[in-house]
């Protein structure tokens, strides 16, 4: 039968013991006099007695088992598509033979040295400052596919890019799964904040648009600015 | 060089800012002979558009002489004389292709901010927000002009500056906006907003075989010019258009109608005044009475047709009558470029005078004043064209005075 309430361990010994304490004295102290004390204090109790706790699994938080790193950092994946008017064959070399191109075409990209045809060392711009990875290609299919693995360093993901040739030109579709510090609720708040990867992508890909339909990519800066610059109305 | 500066809200000044320098390789400077304060432009004055940032050079109607061309400039020379549209399109993409220049995929650098807020980005437009491109705009001495080998257009010989300088925009829009009520020979077509926009939907309309132009206003000069001009005209502070449009069209109401006022739209109504106060409390982004109008007006099986600017959400649109009666709506910004050769033959072969509209002239320091009375509909301000070659400090003029023509 399907336990009611998900009771798999996700807190040490010593945190049970320390919900059950603040519990009771929230009980004893606010129980009578507030429900949100009541409710607290039930929640701690709750936590102490069951040994889980359903924030710490959103945000992928495990103090029990210590085999497991205690931001276990759940994966999140990001899809983003382009249709680019250009063939397959056009597009396919900026994510094998010539990656180095999106130092032009991603400003968060400061440097890509290709180390050989299956590996290339990044360097990338974050909001927390500059990171870097190498990334290896498991798999890859001529004009149609490409899929790499990164596990090391401060960004550990995967990817894979699927070109699909359409009436309209090319489909790009990029998928990328990573693991957040700080989990979903992490990635969530990155997204509206736009502190996340998501917008970078999305750049990226549409100045690779515009470098192959247009010839360049839109820019507006520097340009004639006046006193006060700068503060959004 | 100067240029006009945004400094916030009812707050523009002209000062001294660093010149424009070509940044890739499709660039070209033109040195600015005409601009004008375009009516879109009092939104960002009375800050309805959201960022805007303070320092931001505005403008996007304008005209001059190519001063510099990028390398990829082949099509271009410096010393021509041209006119260009307020869309900035790369000629090459899908909407490009297709004529749908305002749509363009590849001129916007905000296009992620863009596609935040409405899915997708159209193109990236002169002087118009950080959400639209951030690009500095034409009030100025100088301007940048990317994509200058697909937008600006040659001005002939024998067409003057101020002719040629509302195919920029409002010209263009006015057409698009009348084009888009696919007019049949004697329709009526009731336009909301006698300004430049609506004036230009008006001479447009005619054009394209309306049999009568009924025009919806309460600024006296306004509804005076748009009679000038051949249109019925109907005061909405006395007359109810609701009531006097079905009134005048023998209770079936327009064939099509254009809503050439968009988010600021001010009335005497209920409707009116639910939007004024639901504004005031920061409950709505648009006022949306004259769509209102529109689409409870319009005769069954017509077209709504919006060159008005709209930038959110709207609230209590009777979008239930307009699916009653089974209405086409188009809208959005104009394909400027689509329409420049065939109105520049118009103003060439003297089937319209665009300079019709302007009631007021004068140098670039005349701006803030300018967007003053414009804002205001002060001293029966229509349309403002500023000369920034002239290097005395002048006044604002009105239409009875002529400035001295430039480059022509």
């Amino acid at each position: 039968m399907q336990p009611l309430i998900e009771s798999k361990k996700n807190i040490s010994t010593l945190e049970r013991a320390l919900s059950a304490g603040l519990g009771g004295l929230a009980l004893v102290r606010y129980g009578k006099s507030s429900v949100l004390g009541t409710v607290l204090a039930a929640g701690l109790l709750q936590r102490a007695a069951t040994g889980h706790c359903s924030v710490y699994k959103a945000m992928g938080v495990d103090t029990h088992d210590p085999s497991t790193p205690t931001f276990a950092r759940p994966s999140v994946t990001l899809t983003k598509a382009v249709t680019i008017s250009a063939d397959p064959e056009t597009i396919f070399p900026f994510f094998s033979t010539q990656l180095e191109r999106w130092v032009e075409l991603s400003p968060e990209v400061v440097s890509i040295i290709r180390l050989d045809h299956q590996e290339s060392d990044w360097s990338v711009k974050t909001p927390v400052g500059e990171t870097t990875f190498r990334s290896h290609m498991i798999s890859s299919e001529e004009n149609r596919r490409i899929a790499w693995m990164c596990e090391d360093g401060h960004f550990p993901h995967s990817g894979e890019v699927v070109l699909e040739p359409s009436g309209r030109g090319t489909s790009v579709r990029i998928s990328m799964e990573y693991r957040p510090p700080g989990g979903k609720p992490a990635a969530t708040l990155g997204r509206l904040t736009g502190l996340e990867p998501h917008e970078a992508l999305e750049r990226a890909l549409y100045n690779l648009r515009s470098h192959l339909e247009a010839g360049e990519i839109p820019i507006a800066e520097p340009q004639p600015v006046g006193a006060g610059k700068g503060s959004a109305q | 060089m100067k240029a006009l500066v945004y400094h916030g809200e009812n707050d523009v000044r002209v000062e001294s800012v660093p010149d424009p320098k070509i940044l890739n390789p499709r660039d070209a400077i033109l040195k600015i002979t005409r601009t004008a304060i375009c009516g879109s432009d009092l939104h960002l004055y009375n800050n309805m558009i959201p960022l805007v940032k303070s320092g931001d050079v505005l403008g996007h109607e304008f005209m001059g002489i190519v001063t510099e061309v990028g390398s990829e400039v082949k099509s271009l020379k410096v010393g021509e004389r041209v006119v260009v549209p307020f869309t900035i399109a790369c000629g090459n993409c899908f909407f490009c292709q297709k004529e749908m220049t305002s749509l363009c995929d590849n001129s916007n650098p905000t296009a992620t901010t863009a596609a935040r807020f409405y899915g997708s980005s159209g193109s990236g437009l002169f002087g118009y927000s950080h959400i639209l491109g951030g690009y500095a705009g034409g009030q100025a001495e100088y301007v940048r002009v990317p994509f200058a080998d697909v937008g600006p257009f040659r001005v002939p010989d024998g067409v003057g500056d101020e002719e040629a300088l509302f195919l920029s925009d409002i010209f263009p829009t006015g057409y698009q906006a009348a084009e888009n009520c696919s007019i049949q020979d004697g329709d009526t077509i009731a336009i909301w907003g006698a300004g430049p926009v609506g004036l230009f939907a008006l001479k447009s309309a005619q054009m394209l075989g309306a049999g009568r132009v009924i025009m919806v206003d309460e600024v006296p000069e306004r509804l005076e010019m748009a009679r000038s001009q051949g249109a019925e005209t109907l005061d909405f502070s006395s007359d109810n258009p609701l009531v006097e449009l079905m009134d005048r069209t023998g209770g079936r109401g327009p064939d099509a109608c254009i809503d050439a006022v968009g988010l600021e739209a001010h009335g005497t109504g209920p409707g009116a005044i639910y939007d004024k106060v639901k504004e005031g409390l920061g409950l709505v982004t648009d006022r949306v009475n004259v769509l209102r109008q529109a689409i409870q007006t319009c005769r069954k099986g017509g077209t709504v047709s919006i060159p008005g600017v709209y930038g959110g959400f709207l609230d209590k649109l009777n979008i239930g009558a307009a699916f009653g009666k089974g209405l086409t709506f188009k809208m959005g910004q104009t394909h400027v470029h689509k329409y420049l050769p065939l109105l520049m033959d118009k103003i060439r072969n003297g089937d319209i005078d665009p300079t019709f509209l302007i009631t007021h002239r004068g140098g670039l320091e005349c701006a803030p004043q300018a967007y003053a009375k414009f804002a205001a509909r002060e001293d029966g301000c229509i349309k403002v064209v500023l000369d920034p070659t002239l290097s005395e400090p002048s006044s604002l003029l009105s239409r009875t005075s002529q400035l001295e023509p430039a480059n022509v």
